[in-house]
């Protein structure tokens, strides 16, 4: 008897914790792979952006929040750059990929998702509101429409498109000695 | 018959292993780390071994790097506790400080100093690369190799921590020397401290804190004795900080955490039964408060999938009770912003509320409530299924469910002061007009309770059941939940028996809470072992508070 119950009691054990098994919600559109095959004919190089004190509090005032990493990697090809950044949308990372060339956004691309609401971001009809896209003072040169339900996300996206075009400046060859 | 007997065991295990396998072809989605490039406070540890000309160097590690400045630790005869040498320095700088604390440890410093490139470690440790001249290759975003510096880099497993993906074994090489590193743990925030590092502590520290309310003063602001819904006390970003702050301060030993192996808190929670039985009472409590119920309303996802609303629940709750502190920092500072973005206006009357009311999580009377309803339901069953408490227990527990309540931003003030004045509380609060069951919570419990699944019906209706006979009547009865014979005969005749005998008859392997084995393991610097790691798998982590 005593294997009997035992039994049963292993089999809820090991049953019913698996039919709990769920995931946490996350979407990868696209992998940083396909991303940089996308945004540059050939394979590109690529190269680290080490962030000094002054250039960290321009992209804080930006961010609205220190930026965690002392250095960026970026891909580049002719006057092409992409970068890979991570910023947080309401509690999750949202990882997006900018390409920028000649001082003004090519493309976004949302390459992970992990928040519940808000993924719209992803969608082109947001996206492309940024083609073409500069600096203009203290920001972009054009304002970003919103997405109800997405505001978080929707400031996230533009917070790094603002922070892609300040490091491309950077990054471009008659920056880089004054860096 | 014996034959019979014999092959049952080996049958029941063949079929829950099938539903565990079945369990795969559900909804599971792939993990896709952050960018360990933007890990700002981090560290892991594990073990490492050295090998060239001179011989074989052993040793256990903690490498740990706050904006940019790392402390390398070495253990040589223990996993845990003081280090026997530590060698610092700057991330990306090659100058280093050697500080040896046991003259014994010296040779084994100046080993691990002369061979490890100390500048790039930081990098390689999180598989990046440390500068534009290194060759990497990656398989499908993951790096698998990084050739630097005349060092060759394999990365042969990860682990998940967080929302990061990091090297669990690490190959390096370079000519002669073998580097071979085993990582069992990492952090990955909040080392230094309790809240994000763009918050100013000394700017809100001058704030001052409403203290010493005696016992009457705190009921009646929870519970007004008008019948009016008590004043609102929002919890902002400052507040929360600040309980944060008072709590990280006082905690001695980071990987011990905010309670411990000799803790009420740990021993109460420790053992499955007694929460699991109480889980339906706990969530129709909560429930039975309109703000709750709007809030699940606007902002929820429980009413189409209650399973995951519950899975993360388990998952905060068992980081903040079993977490060392930077995870428990986390899990705190991650239920805060969440809880921010929850508020609304009530939709309709509620009892005490009033439609078109404001309604928020980070409100310190909601937030009290929740909480209650976790510990006083997992106070009555444990003392059902294990062993009643002595008085001196429930205040100790009392005194650890304040600093619970801390970590969500609620002054210890604002509690009711001891065990004795919490019970009144709850009794104060079942009885009043603040707990109104709405049609909303109504249906939810419906929801709750029919799944819609074969193999969830049984487990739903065996909760439906506790949860009649435990509920307090007032709030059973605004439920409208059968409690007749036939609930009874089931939970004192069979369900409540067999519960028993499951802890009994179980070795603590299985029914003592996986999260609890693997706060030990942490303990001891050791990984848990294999069927704590599959069940805490199927909580959809790799691992929680390891």
């Amino acid at each position: 008897m005593k294997q009997v119950v035992f039994g049963f009691l292993l089999y809820l054990c090991v049953g019913i914790p698996g039919a709990f098994a769920l995931g946490i919600p996350q979407i990868q559109y696209l992998s940083k792979e396909d991303f940089l095959a996308q945004a540059f004919a050939d394979e590109p190089g690529w190269k680290m952006l080490r962030l000094n004190r002054d250039l960290k509090k321009q992209i804080n005032r930006i961010l609205s929040h220190p930026y965690p990493a002392g250095r960026i990697r970026y891909w580049h090809q002719g006057n092409r750059t992409a970068w890979i950044i991570d910023e947080i949308g309401k509690d999750q990372p949202i990882t997006m990929g900018i390409v920028v060339e000649n001082n003004a956004i090519v493309d976004i691309k949302i390459l992970v998702y992990r928040e519940e609401r808000g993924g719209e971001v992803h969608e082109e009809s947001f996206t492309r509101q940024f083609a073409n896209v500069t600096l203009r003072g203290e920001g972009l040169s054009k304002s970003i429409d919103g997405i109800t339900g997405a505001t978080l996300s929707v400031n996230a996206v533009t917070k790094v498109a603002e922070m892609a075009l300040v490091l491309h400046q950077l990054v471009q060859p008659d920056q880089v000695a004054q860096h | 018959m014996q034959a019979l007997r014999s092959l049952a065991l080996p049958c029941l295990l063949l079929s829950g292993l099938v539903m565990q396998g079945c369990s795969s072809i559900l909804p599971k989605k792939e993990f896709i780390p952050a960018d360990p490039e933007t890990l700002n406070e981090w560290s892991v540890e594990g073990q490492v071994s050295i090998k060239n000309n001179s011989g074989k160097q052993k040793t256990w590690f903690e490498y740990r790097q706050v904006d940019g400045e790392y402390q390398l630790s070495l253990r040589p005869d223990s996993p845990v506790g003081e280090a026997k040498a530590v060698i610092s320095g700057y991330e990306g700088e090659a100058d280093v400080a050697v500080e040896v604390k046991d003259p014994q440890a010296r040779e084994l410093a100046d080993a691990v100093r002369e061979t490890l490139p100390m500048d790039n470690l930081g990098f390689w440790l999180r598989a990046l690369p440390a500068s534009g001249s290194a060759e990497i290759a990656t398989d499908e975003d993951q790096v698998e190799e990084i050739r630097e510096a005349d060092w060759d880099i394999e990365y042969n497993n990860y682990m998940k921590v967080g929302r990061y993906r990091l090297p669990d074994e690490i190959s390096l090489q370079k000519k002669k020397t073998q580097v071979d590193m085993q990582l069992v743990r990492a952090e990955t925030g909040y080392l230094s401290t309790p809240c994000p590092t763009d918050f100013d502590i000394e700017a809100v520290s001058s704030a001052s804190e409403s203290n010493g309310h005696h016992y009457g003063a705190t009921i009646d602001q929870l519970v007004p004795r008008t019948g009016e819904p008590p004043l609102p006390r929002w919890i902002d970003d400052q507040d929360f900080c600040k309980q944060l702050y008072k709590v990280h301060g006082a905690i001695p030993d980071s990987r011990i955490g905010l309670y411990g192996p000799d803790s009420m808190m740990w021993r109460l929670t420790s053992r499955v039964t007694p929460a699991a039985m109480g889980a339906g009472r706990a969530l129709l409590m909560q429930t039975a408060h309109p703000w709750i119920t709007a809030g699940i309303d606007e902002h929820s996802i429980v009413r189409y999938d209650p399973l995951e609303r519950a899975r993360r629940t388990f998952i905060y709750i068992s980081t903040i009770v079993y977490g060392s502190m930077p995870q428990v920092m986390d899990a705190a500072n991650t239920v805060h912003k969440i809880h921010n973005a929850i508020e609304g206006q009530i939709p309709y009357e509620a009892g005490a509320f009033k439609e078109g009311s404001h309604y928020g999580a980070n409100e310190v009377s909601a937030m009290i409530w929740v909480s209650a309803t976790l510990w006083d339901t997992l106070v009555k069953m444990y003392e059902e299924y294990e062993q009643p408490l002595t008085k001196a227990e429930q205040d100790k527990f009392y005194e650890e469910i304040k600093l619970f309540n801390m970590m969500f931003g609620i002054p210890e003030s604002a509690n009711p002061p001891n065990w004795t004045a919490f019970e009144d509380y709850v009794e104060t609060m079942v009885h009043s007009p603040q707990l109104t069951v709405t049609d909303n919570a109504k249906m939810l419990k419906e929801d709750l309770f029919n799944q819609g699944s074969i193999i969830l019906a049984l487990p739903l209706w065996v909760q439906e059941v506790a949860t009649a006979v435990n509920l307090p009547a007032p709030i059973r009865e605004q439920y409208d939940m059968d409690y007749g014979l036939w609930y009874s005969i089931n939970y004192y005749g069979w369900i409540k028996p067999s519960s028993k005998l499951y802890n009994w008859l179980m070795p603590d392997s299985v029914s003592v809470n996986p999260v609890y084995h693997e706060a030990q393991a942490r303990l001891r610097g050791e990984r848990v072992g294999w069927y704590q790691r599959k069940i805490i798998e199927a909580a959809g982590v790799e691992r929680l508070v390891n």
